[in-house]
């Protein structure tokens, strides 16, 4: 790698130091991880048969959330919400499904980097509406998420349209080992690369600075208005790649997709990114998502109304949330 | 009051920064309401004032934070225009704001660069970097510092002025604005900046220093500009003026030569 001597040797002077201020800071990530696991073993517990079939099924239907709650969580770190993430969703699933409807598995390449061009256009609109209007974040992206829903009918006005071949083939389906889904892979490698270039850059800094004190980077020289027009540009692009998802996962387009802006609120509250901008990752947001869909699973194992499911959700939300102002309050007056 | 012609065009003779009838008002407020002040090169020049006279608004108009409605501010006699915080740290003007304008959740050295930060020749921020030249510039004013790697939301009162006083030391400010630099600090924080203080404009800085403390500005101040409801009341050489005349120029907002005796009677109470 490109490591120069100097980081070697400061990452190398005390690595179970470095190891476990990691840990401190991804402290609420890995506790998420940790309930995951003890989820699955206790899924496996009432649910004897539940295995391969359903890892698969778990990985292709968390799939479009996971990647809507990334995008939700890019922007809440910079201290904004983006409320038309689903709305955004529903436009570049719709617009794929119908290009791609009967065309050549070529075109079907031109359309998906059309698409994800799209989502980043349409991101970039909603920040530079945010950034000029000053009006709040949360009106400016309801407003638009009517927008970009009314787009979607227009391309769509009934489910259809279709998928390419590779498309479908890119998520559905297990990769060398029957335990392991294609779109976990796909997930991790998208999440995983832009992610990763995120916190490496510039950008990355000014995301978690102006969610933390916008005055304060302000007048350190940080252009604002700038940086928060990329948030909102990435968030469209990762709200594209959810959009696609769909598109590959169902093989269709359906203009009225589900509830996925408020679900990625709750993933992002419940993976640990502060509404109050600077605070979490992506990581967190991703393994809420798993643990909501798994919830949801074992209580149609355990027999009860899957809309008990919706209602526990919003329990779990309200406890996580009051758990943690606790804590913050406690670490903010000791 | 010295009132030194500026017929001669030696640099020396060129204040570092002029401002000319500043005027900053939000809605009705008319919080500066036509100030005029300079600053030399080596030279502390207090800016003292009641709560609310708008040292702090005159401030912001120079540090691009808040630009002023009207006026012209010259930087080594050139006429300059400052928009943002950009601009003016573009200017070698540094500041080091009343309210601490740090961002809570990343560390140190991300706070010393931020805006400015270093990056490989990737293009990708080069941490490293960034901390050894953050330890560099704290070891020289506060060595007791350690806390390179926390967010800056667990630091103390005086390791956070640490963190904003290493940003505008380390980018060679040439000219500084301290916003009550001193307010939060216990008084080995306070006697390590006053040291700093004098540091700098040995140095050749030029240093606006906004402050409460009299004494304070007594002891570090060249001269002193005294803001009353938003206009200057007047510049005074510190060796030429008491304190109680200052104090009398900040409550009663007129210079030494208005005040009647009956209100210097009552000024004393
Ligand atoms: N952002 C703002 N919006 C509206 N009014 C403001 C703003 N900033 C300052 N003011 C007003 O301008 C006036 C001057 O304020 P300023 O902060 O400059 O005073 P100051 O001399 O720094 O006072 P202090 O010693 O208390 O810091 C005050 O009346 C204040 O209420
Ligand atoms: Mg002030």
């Amino acid at each position: 790698m490109t490591a120069t001597a100097g980081t070697v040797e400061t990452a190398g002077a005390q690595p179970t130091e470095a190891l476990a201020r990691w840990a401190r800071r991804n402290a609420w990530s890995l506790g998420l991880l940790a309930f995951f696991a003890a989820l699955l073993v206790f899924t496996k517990f009432i649910q004897p048969s539940y295995g391969v079939t359903g890892v698969q099924g778990l990985a292709i239907s968390v799939l479009p959330l996971a990647l809507a709650a990334v995008a939700q969580a890019i922007v809440v770190i910079s201290g904004g919400i983006d409320l038309s993430i689903g709305s955004m969703m529903a436009l570049t699933n719709v617009v794929a499904a119908s290009l791609m409807l009967g065309r050549s598995d070529e075109f079907a390449v031109v359309v998906v980097v059309g698409v994800l061009l799209l989502g980043l256009v349409l991101g970039a609109v909603n920040g530079a509406l945010v950034v000029l209007t000053r009006v709040p974040d949360i009106v400016v992206t309801l407003a638009m998420s009517f927008v970009w829903a009314g787009c979607a009918l227009l391309v769509l006005k009934t489910p259809g349209g279709g998928s390419a071949q590779w498309l479908k083939d890119l998520v559905l389906g297990p990769l060398g080992n029957e335990w392991i889904p294609k779109a976990a892979i796909v997930l991790v490698l998208i999440v995983g690369l832009i992610w990763w270039a995120v916190r490496r850059s510039r950008f990355g800094l000014s995301l978690y600075a102006i969610g933390s004190n916008q005055l304060a980077a302000f007048r350190s020289g940080v252009s604002v208005g700038r940086a928060k027009v990329f948030a909102y540009a990435l968030t469209g692009l990762f709200a594209a790649f959810a959009g696609l998802s769909l598109t590959a996962s169902t093989g269709i387009g359906n203009p009225l997709s589900g509830s996925y802006t408020l679900q990625s609120v709750a993933a992002v509250v419940l993976g640990g990114v502060s509404l109050a901008g600077g605070r979490g990752g992506a990581f967190g947001p991703i393994v809420a998502v798993l643990i909501l869909a798994l919830l949801r699973t074992d209580m149609t194992f355990l027999n009860l109304n899957p809309n008990l499911a919706t209602s526990a959700q919003g329990i779990i939300l309200i406890g996580v949330v009051m758990v943690g102002t606790l804590f913050q309050i406690r670490r903010g007056r000791p | 009051m010295s009132s030194g012609e500026a017929n001669m065009t030696t640099t020396e003779l060129v204040p570092l920064v002029e401002m000319r009838d500043i005027r900053v008002a939000f809605g009705g407020v008319h919080a500066v309401d036509g100030c005029t002040v300079d600053l030399y090169r080596g030279e502390v020049v207090g800016l003292v004032g009641g709560n609310g006279a708008g040292k702090s608004t005159l401030m912001r108009a120079l540090s691009g934070a808040h630009p002023p409605d009207s006026g012209e501010i010259r930087i080594d006699g050139q006429p300059v225009s400052i928009t943002n915080p950009r601009d003016a740290k573009t200017l070698a003007i540094e500041t080091i704001y009343q309210t601490l304008a740090l961002a809570d959740n990343v560390d140190a050295p991300s706070n010393v660069f931020l805006g400015r930060e270093v990056t490989t020749r990737l293009g990708s921020l080069d941490d490293s970097a960034m901390e050894s030249a953050t330890r560099t510039v704290m070891g020289r004013l506060n060595p007791n510092f350690t806390a390179f790697k926390t967010q800056v939301k667990s630091l103390s009162g005086g390791q956070r002025q640490a963190v904003a006083i290493a940003r505008a030391v380390y980018f060679n400010a040439k000219i500084l604005i301290m916003d009550e630099p001193t307010a939060a600090l216990g008084p080995a924080e306070t006697a390590q900046v006053r040291a700093l203080i004098r540091q700098l404009k040995s140095e050749g800085i030029g240093i606006f220093l906004v402050s409460h403390d009299i004494h304070d500005v007594f002891d570090l101040a060249d001269r002193i500009s005294v803001m009353y409801h938003g206009q200057i009341v007047g510049t005074v050489n510190k060796d030429e003026v008491t304190i109680d005349q200052v104090l009398g120029m900040i409550i009663l907002g007129k210079r030494p030569e208005e005040v009647t005796q009956k209100e210097l009677a009552k000024l004393h109470g």
